[in-house]
C-alpha cells in the first residue's frame, strides 16, 4: 500500500486533462505508441466526436522512483459543470489531484469550482502548468494567479506540454513524492467505495471501486451495505486502459469486479462493498459515500410515432444502466401523446442523453425545451415540487411559487466587468462580491436563477466578453418568486408542450420571442398559421405563419407521373418527423423554441 | 411486357391503350435546365437507336395495335435525319396514319419544311408543338436555347403552309432576372401568333442539371415563391382573358383544342410509350424504359425489344387511387368518380375525408359530381398532392 498512489485530473473544460493522461499512458508503457490514439480514455463514441470528456475513466500505471515501483491510479475527470459530479465522486478515491491549468488561459471558473472540490476532499493539490509548449503561455504570471485566487503554493507549479510530452516524466516523479499513500486497513474488514458502474448484456452491472480497507478476490460473497443484498464476484481486475482481470483487489487499488447483478438500482454509487460472513469479516460501519447527484433540468421526451413508445421506454431504460444521473418518469401531453419526464444534469448532459437514445434505440424523438423544477405553494398549504410548466396549478390555487437559484462564479477579464454587471441585472442576478485573480482578472460570484442560466445567460455571457468569461455554478436552493406561465396557441389550441415559466417582468419579452422563434420553424401550410402566446385568458403576442405561395410541379406527363409521384411521397415522408396537432405540423425543432438562443453548452456542441 | 391481353385482376387497365408516344432523345444541344432523357445528335447512335425503337415496337405492341393518338416527344424528334425519318415511317407510318391526332414537338429553329413535309406525309403529324419559351433574347440566352425570338413566328407560318391543323407553343416563366414586365411581352408576343395551344411552364430547378448546380454555387438565384405565384396568376388571367380554357396546371387551349394524348395521362388511362426513358401504364402497372439512349439501344439489339423495360412498378389499388386522384385534380376536369371507376376501375370512396379537409382549407370545391381545385389550389397542387399521397403513417408503420 506504501506503493500506490491515487490521483485525479481535475481542471477547467478543454485544459488538457485527456491530453496529458495519453502521455502518462505512453510514458508508462502501458500503450504502445502505436497503439496510442488522442484522449485514449474518452472511449464513448460521443466523446470522441466531441471532443470533451463525459465519464471519469480511471486507469493503473506503473511508474518507477529511486529504483522502486509504485502503482499510480489515475482517475481522467470531464471539466463541463454538468458533470461536476463526476469530479466529486472520482475525488473521493483518491489521495491526491492534478489541478492542470493551461498557460495559455490561466485560472477559469471550473478550476475554481473543481480545486475547492479538491481541498473539501482533504486531498494534496499539486497545481500544473499546462500546454507550455505553446508561443502565448504566460506560466509565470498564470502561477501567480493561482497563488492569489486559490491559495495554493504555486512557485514551483510544474511546466508540462501534454501534447510534446514535456515535463511529464518529473510530473510522475512529483505525484510519487507528494500525494500521500493510501490510509486503508490491508488486513482489516473489506470496505470498498462503488465509484462508478456500467452494463453490458453479457456480465450484467460491472461495478467500478476503490477498495479502503481489505482484500477482495474472485469467488468471494459480498454485501452492498445500504440494501444488505449479496452477490458472489464472478470476475474482478483493474484498468490498464482495458479492462483486465487479476487476483485481487487490496486496500487502496482501483478497479472493477462483476457477479451477476442486474439491476443499477441494486448498486448505488457511493454504496460501500463489504464481506458476507462466509467470505471473511464483515465491516460495520459503511464509507461516507456521497449524495446522488441531483437533476437540474427537465424536459419530456416523447416518440414522433406514439406507436414507438414501447421502444422509448427500452432505450431510456437501457441508458439508465449506464447513466443513473438522469431520471425519468412517465409524462402525458395533450398535444403529444405519452412520453417520459426526464431530469439531466444539465443542458449538456441533457443533448448527450438526447444523441444516445436516438443513436441507440432508433426512435426518433421529439423533445421539449428543458425547464427547471418549482416549488409551489398551493392554498391549502402544501408544497409540490413540479417539474414541468404543464404541471402547473391553475393560478386561483397558488400561493407562492419558489425558483431554484444558483451561486455563480464568473471568471472574466476586467474589461468586461460591466459586462457582466449589465448581464446579471437583465438577467435577475444578485451580485455577491468580487475578488481580483491577478493584475487583469476578477471572479465574479452572483446568486442567479437556474432559469435564467437554463435560458440564454450562458449564451448571453460568452458573447459579452468575446468569450472570454467562464461560468460555473451550483445549485444553492429554492426562492422565492412572481414567476408565470406562458400558454401557447398553435392555429387556436393550446400545445401545453410548448408553455413555459417565467417572471412576470419578462413575459412579454419571452413571449414575443417564443411566437417568432416559433413562426421561423413551422413551415407555411396550406392555410394561415396563427401563433398566439396568452397568460392566462390574456393574449400578449401573436404571430402568423403565412400560408404557402406557390407550390405546385409545372410538368407531369406520362414519363413524369411516377418520379413526380414518389418526390411527393418522399416529401411527405419528410413532413413524418413532425408532430401533428391538429392540422398542423410541428417540426421537431419548434418544440425546442422555448429554449433561449441555444442555452449552456459549454461551446462543446459544435467542437469536433 | 408486351400488350397481350392482360389477366384480369381488379378491373384495373382493361381497356387496351390509346396512347402511343414515341420518344427520339436528339437535342441540337443540351439546355442548361433540362433533365429529359436526351443525346447529343450523332448519326451513327441514331441509326442504332431508330433500330432499337423499331425492335421494341415489334416485341411490345401487339398485333392489330391502332392508337388514338400518337407523340412524338425528346429531345427534338424534328431534328431527325432525313434517313432517318424515313427509317421510322417506315414502321410507324401505318400506325400512325389511323391516329386522331398525331403530335410533333420541335425546335423553332431546327424545324425545317422538307423535314416537316416528310413527316406530315409519312405519319400524319396533324399537330405541331414548338418549344418558344420566350420572345426576349436576353432570356432566351440565359436559357441556353438554341432559337432567336423571331424563329417561332416563321416556324408557326411553316406549319400553317404545310396545312398542320393546331400549333401550340411552349413559354415559360420563372427564369431568373425574369420581370412580370417580360411574362407580359411574352404573353403579348405568343397570343399575337394565334396558337390553338400554350403550355406555360414555371422553370423547374431539377437537382444535377446545370442550373440547379449553379444555384447551388450561388451563380443564380431562382425567383422567390411569391414572384412565380404572381407571374402565374398573371398568366392564367391572361390567357383566360384571351379566350383560352385553363384545362391543366400548365395548359391552355382554345375550346376543343386540349391536348387530346395528354389528357390519357391525367386520366390514368392506359398508354405505351417506346424509346429510351419512356413510360407505359399497362394494365394498372407502370413501366419505365432504360433511360441512358445508347444503354437503352445495346439492351433491346442485344436482349430484344422486351429488354428496353428497366422497371416495373405495380401499385396496390389504394395507392393507385390516391395517385390517379392527384393526377386527376391537376386538370380542369378535376376528379370525377364516375369517370375514375370507368376509366380505371378504381372506388375513390376511402379519399372522402381527405377530400373534405383540403376542401374545408379553401384547396378544392365541389362542381357537381367532381371535386376541382379552386383557383388557390392549382397554385398548391403539389401540397394538395402530398396530402392525398399520404400513407396511413400509423397504419403503415405499424404493418412494417
Ligand atoms: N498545444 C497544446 N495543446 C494541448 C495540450 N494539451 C491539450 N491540448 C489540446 O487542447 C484541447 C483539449 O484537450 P483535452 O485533453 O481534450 O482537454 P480536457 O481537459 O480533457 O477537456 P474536457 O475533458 O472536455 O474537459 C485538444 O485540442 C488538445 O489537443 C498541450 O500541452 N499543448
Ligand atoms: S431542346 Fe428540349 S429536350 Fe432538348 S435539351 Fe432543350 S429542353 Fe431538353
Ligand atoms: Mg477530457
Amino acid at each position: 500500500m506504501r506503493l500506490i498512489r491515487n490521483f485525479s485530473i481535475i481542471a477547467h473544460i478543454d485544459h488538457g486533462k485527456s491530453t496529458l493522461a495519453d502521455r502518462m499512458l505512453e510514458m508508462t508503457g502501458i500503450v504502445s505508441r502505436r497503439e496510442a490514439r488522442d484522449q485514449m480514455l474518452d472511449s464513448m463514441d460521443l466523446e470522441r466526436e466531441r471532443g470533451i470528456t463525459i465519464k471519469a475513466a480511471a486507469v493503473r500505471l506503473p511508474w518507477t522512483v529511486d529504483g522502486v515501483e509504485y502503482q499510480l491510479n489515475l482517475i481522467d475527470t470531464p471539466g463541463h459543470v454538468d458533470f461536476t459530479y463526476e469530479v466529486s465522486r472520482s475525488l473521493a478515491a483518491c489521495e491526491g489531484a492534478i489541478l492542470l491549468v493551461d498557460a495559455t488561459q490561466g485560472v477559469e471558473a471550473q478550476t475554481v469550482a473543481n480545486c475547492m472540490l479538491a481541498l473539501e476532499a482533504n486531498l494534496e493539490v499539486i497545481p500544473v502548468l499546462n500546454k507550455v509548449d505553446l508561443p502565448t503561455a504566460r506560466p509565470d504570471e498564470i502561477a501567480e494567479e493561482i497563488e492569489n485566487s486559490l491559495a495554493l503554493d504555486a512557485t514551483g507549479a510544474p511546466h508540462v506540454s501534454g501534447k510534446t510530452g514535456e515535463g511529464v516524466p518529473a510530473l510522475l516523479d512529483l505525484i510519487v513524492r507528494q500525494v500521500p499513500p493510501p490510509k486503508g486497513e490491508r488486513a482489516g474488514p473489506l470496505r470498498a467505495l462503488v465509484i462508478d458502474s456500467v452494463y453490458d448484456d453479457y456480465r450484467g452491472i460491472v461495478v467500478y471501486i476503490r477498495v479502503v480497507d481489505g482484500v477482495l478476490r474472485p469467488r468471494d460473497r459480498i454485501v452492498l451495505m445500504s440494501t444488505g443484498k449479496t452477490y458472489e464476484v464472478t470476475e474482478l481486475g483493474i484498468f490498464q486502459p482495458r479492462e483486465k482481470a487479476t487476483e485481487q483487489l487490496e486496500a487502496g487499488e482501483v478497479g472493477y469486479f462483476w457477479g451477476a447483478i442486474k439491476s443499477l438500482e441494486d448498486v448505488r454509487i457511493g454504496e460501500t462493498v463489504t464481506h458476507f460472513k462466509d467470505s471473511g469479516t464483515p465491516a460495520t460501519t459503511p464509507l461516507p459515500g456521497y449524495k446522488d447527484p441531483q437533476p437540474m433540468v427537465f424536459a419530456s421526451i416523447f416518440p414522433t410515432y406514439n406507436g414507438e413508445l414501447p421502444q422509448l421506454r427500452k432505450a431510456l431504460e437501457k441508458l439508465h444502466l449506464n447513466d443513473a444521473s438522469f431520471t425519468y418518469e412517465p409524462d402525458k401531453s395533450e398535444a403529444l401523446g405519452f412520453g417520459f419526464r426526464c431530469g439531466f444534469l444539465g443542458l449538456l448532459h441533457m443533448d448527450v442523453v438526447q444523441e444516445r437514445l436516438e443513436r441507440e434505440s432508433n426512435v426518433t424523438i421529439v423533445q421539449t425545451a428543458p425547464s427547471v423544477s418549482y416549488e409551489v405553494v398551493k392554498t391549502g398549504g402544501e408544497v409540490a415540487l413540479i417539474t414541468s410548466p404543464a404541471a402547473l396549478p391553475d393560478a386561483n390555487f397558488i400561493v407562492e411559487i419558489r425558483e431554484p437559484i444558483v451561486r455563480a462564479q464568473i471568471v472574466t477579464p476586467t474589461e468586461y466587468v460591466g459586462a457582466m454587471n449589465t448581464l446579471n441585472v437583465t438577467k435577475r442576478g444578485k451580485f455577491v462580491r468580487q475578488e481580483h485573480l491577478g493584475q487583469s482578472r476578477v471572479i465574479l460570484v452572483y446568486d442567479v436563477p437556474l432559469a435564467e442560466i437554463v435560458y440564454d445567460y450562458y449564451d448571453t455571457l460568452k458573447s459579452a466578453s468575446r468569450g472570454y468569461a467562464t461560468l460555473s455554478y451550483e445549485l444553492q436552493g429554492y426562492q422565492a418568486s412572481d414567476l408565470v406561465k406562458l400558454n401557447v396557441l398553435v392555429n387556436g389550441t393550446p400545445v401545453d408542450a410548448l408553455s413555459t415559466i417565467c417572471h412576470r417582468s419578462e413575459a412579454e419579452v419571452r413571449g414575443r420571442e417564443l411566437c417568432k422563434r416559433l413562426r421561423e420553424e413551422i413551415p407555411r401550410h396550406m392555410f394561415d398559421v396563427p401563433i398566439q402566446a396568452a397568460i392566462g385568458g390574456r393574449i400578449i403576442a401573436r404571430e402568423t405563419v403565412k400560408a404557402l405561395r406557390k407550390d405546385v410541379t409545372a410538368k407531369c406527363y406520362g414519363g413524369d407521373v411516377s418520379r413526380k409521384r414518389k418526390l411527393l411521397e418522399k416529401q411527405k415522408e419528410g413532413k413524418k418527423r413532425m408532430k401533428h396537432v391538429g392540422n398542423v405540423e410541428i417540426p421537431q425543432k419548434a418544440f425546442l423554441a422555448a429554449l433561449g438562443s441555444g442555452g449552456d453548452d459549454g461551446g462543446k456542441k459544435k467542437k469536433k | 411486357m408486351t400488350l397481350a391481353p392482360p389477366p384480369r385482376g381488379d378491373g384495373a387497365g382493361a381497356t387496351s391503350p390509346a396512347a402511343l408516344y414515341v420518344h427520339l432523345p436528339f437535342c441540337a444541344r443540351r439546355c442548361p435546365y433540362c433533365d429529359f432523357a436526351t443525346a447529343d445528335l450523332s448519326a451513327a447512335l441514331e441509326a442504332r437507336y431508330l433500330d432499337a425503337l423499331e425492335a421494341e415496337a415489334r416485341a411490345r405492341l401487339p398485333a392489330g395495335f391502332a392508337p388514338r393518338t400518337v407523340y412524338l416527344g425528346g429531345g427534338t424528334p424534328a431534328e431527325l435525319t432525313t434517313a432517318g425519318i424515313a427509317r421510322l415511317v417506315a414502321w410507324l407510318g401505318p400506325l400512325a396514319r389511323g391516329a386522331a391526332e398525331v403530335t410533333l414537338e420541335a425546335n423553332p429553329r431546327t424545324l425545317l419544311p422538307r423535314k416537316l413535309r416528310a413527316l406530315r406525309a409519312g405519319l400524319g403529324v396533324d399537330r405541331v408543338s414548338l418549344g418558344a419559351q420566350s420572345f426576349q433574347p436576353r432570356l432566351l440566352a440565359a436559357l441556353g436555347r438554341v432559337h432567336r425570338p423571331e424563329d417561332v413566328p416563321r416556324a408557326v407560318a411553316l406549319a400553317r403552309a404545310e396545312g398542320v391543323a393546331q400549333v401550340s407553343l411552349d413559354l415559360m416563366f420563372g427564369a431568373p432576372g425574369q420581370t412580370l414586365a417580360e411574362v407580359d411581352l411574352d404573353l403579348d408576343a405568343a397570343l399575337a401568333l394565334a396558337p390553338d395551344h400554350l403550355s406555360v411552364y414555371c422553370l423547374t430547378w431539377e437537382e444535377g442539371t446545370p442550373y440547379a448546380l449553379a444555384r447551388d454555387r450561388g451563380a443564380l438565384r431562382p425567383r422567390s415563391a411569391g414572384w412565380e405565384a404572381r407571374a402565374y396568376a398573371r398568366v392564367r388571367a391572361r390567357l383566360r382573358a384571351a379566350g383560352f380554357v385553363h384545362y391543366e396546371v400548365s395548359s391552355f387551349a382554345r375550346p376543343g383544342r386540349h391536348a387530346r394524348h395528354n389528357t390519357v395521362y391525367w386520366r390514368s388511362l392506359p398508354f405505351v410509350g417506346l424509346g429510351n426513358g419512356a413510360a407505359s401504364l399497362l394494365d394498372g402497372a407502370r413501366l419505365t424504359n432504360v433511360r441512358d439512349p445508347a444503354a437503352y439501344a445495346d439492351a433491346v439489339l442485344t436482349r430484344g425489344g422486351a429488354a428496353a423495360v428497366a422497371e416495373v412498378e405495380v401499385l396496390p389499388p389504394a395507392r393507385r387511387l390516391r395517385e390517379a386522384a392527384w393526377l386527376a385534380l391537376r386538370t380542369s376536369h378535376g376528379l370525377e368518380p364516375a369517370r375514375l371507376r370507368a376509366d380505371a376501375g378504381l372506388d375513390p370512396a376511402p379519399l372522402a375525408a381527405d377530400l373534405e379537409r383540403l376542401a374545408g382549407w379553401g384547396l378544392l370545391a365541389r362542381r357537381g359530381a367532381r371535386w376541382v381545385l379552386t383557383g388557390r389550389g392549382v397554385t398548391l397542387a403539389d401540397a394538395v398532392g402530398r396530402e392525398l399521397l399520404r400513407e396511413d403513417d400509423e397504419a403503415a408503420r405499424a404493418e412494417a
